[in-house]
């Protein structure tokens, strides 16, 4: 035990801890906002000064624990992590609830050890810590739906924990190892079955197709700081799982492509803008599992590059919209716009982040993208390649232009709300920076990837290309705008999966409950016409009124005990015999 | 006071004042057109560069542009029919879900930007 604490205390998660322990013993106020700013950075530069090497190790129970594997890979998402919960902090110094301070600290921690785990066993409590702490952004909402937002959120993120520990043991059973590392072997053909489960697993948490909802449905559910914080680990730690154990996985190139190109369409008509980037980050998904999939150096590279920068502009868009529904307690479509007259700032930085993800050249979303969508071509993946450049259209639609459009744009609604807090502003000005700063030096970003890069995204070709593909689709929707085709925003939700186990499952399991329940009672009631009929024929005969109980009178007896002697007599004489 | 009397007059802030200007119809229409030709540019400049595209539909005049244009011009069109198909109210699932509360003011900051 003693030895698995000194190991713990070298790691990042450590100091994590350490905060949300320490929080609630410092008074209320500045001081606790800023142990959760200054935890980022202390966790940032171990990593930062980490060697590359496992330590950290100890033995539990015959098994070999890592809790630091320090490498390439580990590093980049450490560090994205380390920033993200920085930049989070910064944009929730107002927040003065210990509860989602704590559980903030211990969610970035988590995400954090999950990365660094060299061991399944490790991943798999890390895996578990990130469900329990960053349910509580969403309970912290304090309503009723939000509380069963949360619920649904636990079952499925603990349910996804679930799936890994039964995995993990088939596999240990089948391998004797409980080494977090490559489990492709052979390819699909040669796993077991607990290597299909740690899949499934992984992509429960990675929101893949079928499996998304939760995503959708749990983080516009969250605070408006919460959800800033939620949009940057939990997805990001199964991409990271999935591109350290399932590295070109065939398969996973289509599953990646079906992520990019279906939340596009909801995103589309989706009125909460908290929501339509929760759609916008699955979209984004895809493409770093597209990465995964692939499985190339370069295709690796784009996984963890994408990841990075994902996490900065989506955190950006998150504290744009956050933003506006802290000064307008609303995050509609259809309720906002024309909010560029008094929050200018937040806009611009929206728009910082909407270029961003839009990829944009010389913004970070094109040095990061492209890695991927060329190592999808070098591959020759023909359709994968179209889906993820029409993915990319799709990407420019809902939330390259529908987040700043509606939200500072399209109509006046009337609202003049203050600008965003001065802390708020620091926090999406200073990420702002990060997604032009990559975009503009993207070497710095690429130093920091797992394989060397030989890459050079401003080729006249490649920005002719991704200019095109932009600008002609913003020309079709200044046309489609023009002429009344591009469809209002109306309050309103649409139904997703979730629609099965929400409103499907329950009906039937409803129906079925009912049926029983009829059945039942159907046959209890025929039952008792059966006993009571029953009971009435015996009574008949042998009630008080019955034959049975009626007084027979002593001539009828002897009566009968003459005909029963005769007829013996009788049988006698027969002599049958 | 009459310092914050002026404060709480000043309808948007002036960067926001200068930003109206996007609202005339005069300058949407420059806009637009200013779009139509900067995509003429671009479709022309493939012109200058012959593309060795990795799939031979790259190496199309303008194919990006093209691509770009219908892809946007397909989701969105097709969204509209997709919201009758799965477009419910926002009460659907209320209680249980979110959409149908409003925020808790507590959590909020809700001011206007004449507030002072």
């Amino acid at each position: 035990m003693f030895e698995m604490l000194n190991a713990f205390s070298v790691t990042p998660v450590f100091w994590f801890i350490l905060g949300a322990l320490a929080l609630p013993i410092v008074p209320k106020g500045p001081l606790r906002a800023a142990i959760t700013l200054v935890i980022p950075i202390v966790s940032a530069w171990i990593i930062w000064n980490a060697t590359p090497g496992v330590y950290a190790t100890a033995s539990l129970g015959g098994l070999d624990i890592t809790l630091m594997r320090v490498d390439k890979l580990s590093t980049i998402f450490g560090l994205i992590f380390s920033l993200a919960a920085f930049l989070a902090a910064l944009y929730a110094w107002h927040v003065k609830d210990p509860v989602q301070q704590i559980a903030t600290l211990l969610y970035a921690g988590t995400a954090i050890g999950a990365v660094f785990a060299g061991d399944l066993i490790s991943l798999f409590v890390y895996w578990e810590g990130t469900a329990i702490a960053s349910v509580f952004l969403i309970w912290a909402r304090k309503t009723e739906g939000a509380y069963q937002t949360g619920m649904r959120y636990l079952v499925i993120q603990i349910g996804s924990g679930v799936v890994l520990i039964a995995g993990i043991a088939l596999h240990y059973q089948a391998s004797g190892s409980i080494a977090f590392d490559r489990l492709t072997g052979e390819g699909p053909q040669s796993w077991n079955i607990g290597i299909w489960l740690i899949l499934l697993a992984f992509g429960i948490k990675c929101a893949f197709p079928l499996l998304h909802n939760w995503l959708q449905d749990s983080y516009p559910a969250a605070t408006v700081t919460g959800t800033v914080t939620l949009s940057a680990f939990t997805t990001k730690m199964a991409v990271y799982c999935l591109a350290r154990a399932f590295p070109g996985t065939e398969f996973l190139i289509y599953v990646g492509a079906v992520m990019t190109l279906f939340p596009i369409f909801f995103a589309e008509i989706e009125n909460d803008l908290r929501r339509v980037l929760a759609y916008s980050l699955n979209n984004q998904l895809g493409f770093m599992v597209v990465g995964v999939g692939v499985g190339t150096e370069m295709s690796l590279n784009g996984t963890a590059a994408h990841a990075f920068c994902h996490i900065l502009y989506k955190a950006l868009l998150f504290m744009s919209v956050g933003a506006v529904l802290y000064r307008t307690g609303t995050s509609k479509a259809s309720e906002l716009g024309g909010l560029y007259r008094t929050m200018p700032w937040t806009m611009i930085f929206c728009i910082v982040g909407a270029a961003s993800i839009s990829a944009f050249p010389l913004f970070s979303g094109f040095v990061s993208k492209s890695l991927i969508l060329d190592a999808a071509a070098d591959n020759k993946y023909p359709i994968v390649w179209a889906a993820l450049v029409f993915a990319s259209a799709g990407v420019l639609s809902h939330s390259g232009i529908k987040i700043p459009y509606f939200a500072f744009f399209a109509h006046d609604s009337g609202k003049r709300p203050k600008e965003a807090p001065r802390h708020m502003l620091i926090a999406m000005g200073l990420t702002a920076f990060a997604c032009i700063f990559i975009g503009v030096f993207p070497e710095l970003l690429y130093a920091l990837l797992p394989y060397e890069v030989e890459y050079q995204p401003y080729t006249w070709a490649h920005v002719l290309a991704q200019l095109q593909l932009l600008v002609f689709a913003l020309f079709a929707f200044a046309l489609l705008m023009r002429y009344g085709f591009f469809p209002d925003e109306k309050r309103g939700i649409n139904v997703d999966t979730d629609w099965v186990y929400r409103k499907f499952a329950p009906a039937v399991v409803g129906f079925c409950t009912r049926l029983v329940s009829v059945v039942w009672s159907e046959m209890a009631r025929g039952a008792g016409f059966l006993l009571r009929a029953g009971q009435t024929k015996l009574a008949q005969i042998y009630g008080p009124e019955g034959r049975v109980a009626q007084v027979q009178p002593t001539g009828t007896m002897v009566l009968w005990l003459a005909i029963l002697l005769g007829a013996t007599l009788a049988i006698n004489l027969l002599d049958i015999s | 006071m009459a310092k914050q009397s002026k404060k709480k007059t000043a309808p948007i802030t002036p960067l926001g004042e200068k930003l109206t200007a996007l609202e005339r119809p005069d300058i949407i229409k420059k806009m637009i057109l200013g779009l139509g030709v900067f995509c003429a540019f671009l479709f022309l400049a493939d012109l200058l560069h012959i593309r060795h595209g990795k799939f031979s539909a790259e190496d199309l005049l303008g194919f990006y542009g093209i691509y770009g244009f219908l892809a946007f011009t397909f989701i969105i069109i097709s969204t509209k029919y997709l919201r009758m198909l799965i477009g419910r109210t926002e009460s659907y699932y209320a209680p249980s879900s979110v959409d149908a509360e409003d925020y808790p003011e507590g959590e909020l900051d809700v001011k206007e930007h004449s507030d002072v």
